[in-house]
């Protein structure tokens, strides 16, 4: 069905339910399933990327780091031991234009993600709202694939008054 | 405010090569102007790191100059690290290089220049900021000051030039073509991280029927090397544009809506690749001009039902209005789209900077509260006019103002020119998508 599918990860328990989505039809398709993380850069003049650190200059070594914290928390929720058909890559910018980007250069067939990642925890969304993203509204709209946003339970709309 | 920066070396100063550079540079015009300021104080006022730190003297124009190139010529280049460090939070952290302060200096001293002179001297000593040095060694690697690959240059041009397809039909982001009229140059930050800003220069480009194209190499008309004070590489990242233009036989350079990267390439650029004119080998069109003259001869027509009702403002970025000449050009193009236009005060050559020029942006985080501080002028300005919207033709002031917005909610959209007209310009027939004319 799929070749690659692409899930965008934020390391959110939110995408949890986008990342099980992207592994079920991943192992379905026999494709292979490459997570993305984009560090964002806020000053958008310079190579500066915002981290649990802190802004920092984004260097081989914050994306190392960054690799190996996606490893872990992503394989864990692997069945197979050390699964090969599954590439985790890590770039720096605006998350939708380097998801857009990649995915249009690796020719992905499908792009999986959350619907709303959380830019300031101070500012971010209510979690139980439904709430639609920056980038999940920009991916949505302008990937050349198919692109399955994935909620969480709690986000679900539903038609009972409030 | 010098405190707090640090600095990224500790190595033995190195008196003979700050002697070369101070020696070069000592002609008849640093000499005249170290001995001939009277401490009027005028400076002081025009200013914005003056206005906007409660009138600190320390921070007037006049004072960063004396206690930094004066000092070092009075030293006769014997300096140490103390007063590297001194120097250090003076020329990068309290001066962009705007320029306002010589207008307002009864004997015009040109106080940017000494500035730069200083940065120069402190470059050569490896005294200056991380982020700066960060994008010249992607200069060196890259030709561009985000270390972008031609690859990915190539690939995102065609990745705009196939978003495009679907909102005008036939348009396409040339890249290459020999003896073109115009060879557009862009700021690394379009590609990276704003790649829509080169699809709209595109359908401007395809509406008004130009005959462009983009570069393959040579394409980042920025010159961060220059504000880094390192002259060598400041020319080899002007002369690789030039030169690019020379081989595609292109009639003309287009500069982005980029302050610094006009200055460097139509007035400093020469100077710095070895043109000794002054005069550019290829003649330099910055996008505000050319977008005027769209609008002028009628190559681009505004939709009546789509100009803009909001309140509008415009920032004069310092290198395109007061150092480029282009002030009227930007408020002719506001005229034709908005119908509620505002202007700041002090406005058109006597605006202040935005705050974020001068590679104050790009220098990074440690410099962010002072840019901040130093901003509040602007954010006054700003708010004084009640604008919703600020259109600014240059990134760096897009930067600093969309910044200011957040830290002083001023409640405003940011925009370039590039948006608004493309949000406004009607699309003629014939370049309509079948579907879009059918609906029509």
């Amino acid at each position: 069905m799929y070749k690659k599918i692409l899930f965008c990860a934020d390391l959110y328990a939110s995408s949890d339910y986008a990342f099980a989505s992207a592994l079920d039809l991943a192992e379905r398709s026999k494709a292979e399933l490459i997570i993305i993380h984009v560090l964002e850069s806020r000053h958008r003049y310079s190579g500066q990327v915002i981290t649990e650190d802190g802004e920092v200059w984004g260097s081989e070594e914050v994306f190392d780091k960054l690799k190996g914290v996606l490893k872990e928390y992503y394989f864990s929720r692997i069945e197979e031991e050390n699964p090969e058909n599954v590439r985790i890559v890590v770039r720096g910018g605006v998350p939708w234009i380097e998801i857009l980007r990649f995915a249009r250069k690796e020719k992905v067939d499908l792009i999986v993600m959350g619907s709303y990642t959380i830019k300031d925890p101070k500012k971010g969304p209510k979690v139980e709202k439904p709430y639609l993203g920056e980038n999940a509204q920009q991916v949505t709209l302008r990937a050349r694939c198919q692109v399955f946003t994935v909620t969480s339970p709690k986000q679900q709309l539903n038609f009972k008054r409030e | 405010m010098s405190k707090n920066l640090n600095y990224t070396t500790e190595q033995p100063v190195n008196v003979e090569k700050i002697r070369k550079i101070l020696d070069v540079n000592n002609g008849a015009r640093i000499r005249t102007w170290l001995n001939i300021c009277s401490r009027c104080g005028l400076c002081a006022d025009s200013c914005f790191f003056y206005l906007a730190n409660n009138k600190d003297p320390l921070l007037s124009p006049a004072y960063k100059f004396k206690t930094t190139l004066g000092e070092m010529y009075r030293k006769k280049g014997n300096l140490d690290r103390e007063f590297l460090k001194k120097c250090y939070g003076i020329v990068w952290g309290e001066c962009t290089t705007c320029k306002r302060c010589s207008m307002y200096c009864p004997f015009g001293i040109d106080i940017a220049t000494m500035i730069s002179t200083a940065r120069t001297v402190c470059w050569s000593q490896g005294v200056f900021p991380e982020g700066l040095a960060r994008t010249l060694t992607y200069y060196q690697e890259t030709g561009n000051q985000m270390g972008m690959s031609e690859e990915d240059f190539i690939e995102t041009c065609e990745w705009m030039a196939e978003e495009l397809e679907d909102e005008i039909r036939g348009v396409t982001i040339p890249i290459d073509k020999q003896g073109a009229k115009y060879m557009y140059t862009v700021n690394p930050r379009e590609p990276v991280y704003y790649p829509q800003d080169l699809g709209m220069a595109a359908q401007i480009f395809t509406v008004a029927g130009e005959d462009w194209t983009m570069p393959s190499s040579g394409w980042d008309c920025t010159n961060l090397a220059m504000f880094a004070g390192d002259r060598e590489l400041a020319g080899k990242v002007v002369r690789s544009m030039y030169d690019k233009a020379l081989e595609l036989g292109a009639e003309k350079i287009l500069i982005t809506e980029c302050g610094h990267a006009y200055r460097s390439a139509a007035f400093e650029g020469p100077y710095l690749a070895g043109y000794t004119e002054g005069k550019p080998p290829v003649q330099i069109v910055h996008s505000v001009q050319l977008f005027y003259e769209y609008f002028r001869d009628g190559r681009i027509r505004v939709d009546p039902d789509k100009r803009i009702e909001e309140p509008v403002t415009y920032q004069d970025p310092c290198n395109v209005s007061r150092n480029g000449g282009l002030w009227e050009e930007g408020r002719k193009i506001i005229d034709y789209i908005a119908k509620d236009f505002r202007d700041m005060t002090p406005n058109r050559e006597h605006n202040h900077c935005c705050g974020g020029g001068g590679g104050f942006i790009p220098m990074g985080p440690e410099f962010r509260s002072r840019r901040m501080a130093s901003g509040r002028v602007k954010a006054g300005q700003i708010k004084a006019t009640g604008a919703k919207i600020v259109i600014t033709p240059c990134h760096n002031c897009f930067d600093q103002i969309t910044d200011l917005n957040e830290e002083y909610d001023l409640g405003v959209k940011v925009a370039s020119l590039k948006e608004i007209i493309c949000e406004s310009m009607v699309i003629p027939d014939h370049l309509k998508p079948e579907q879009v004319k059918d609906q029509d």
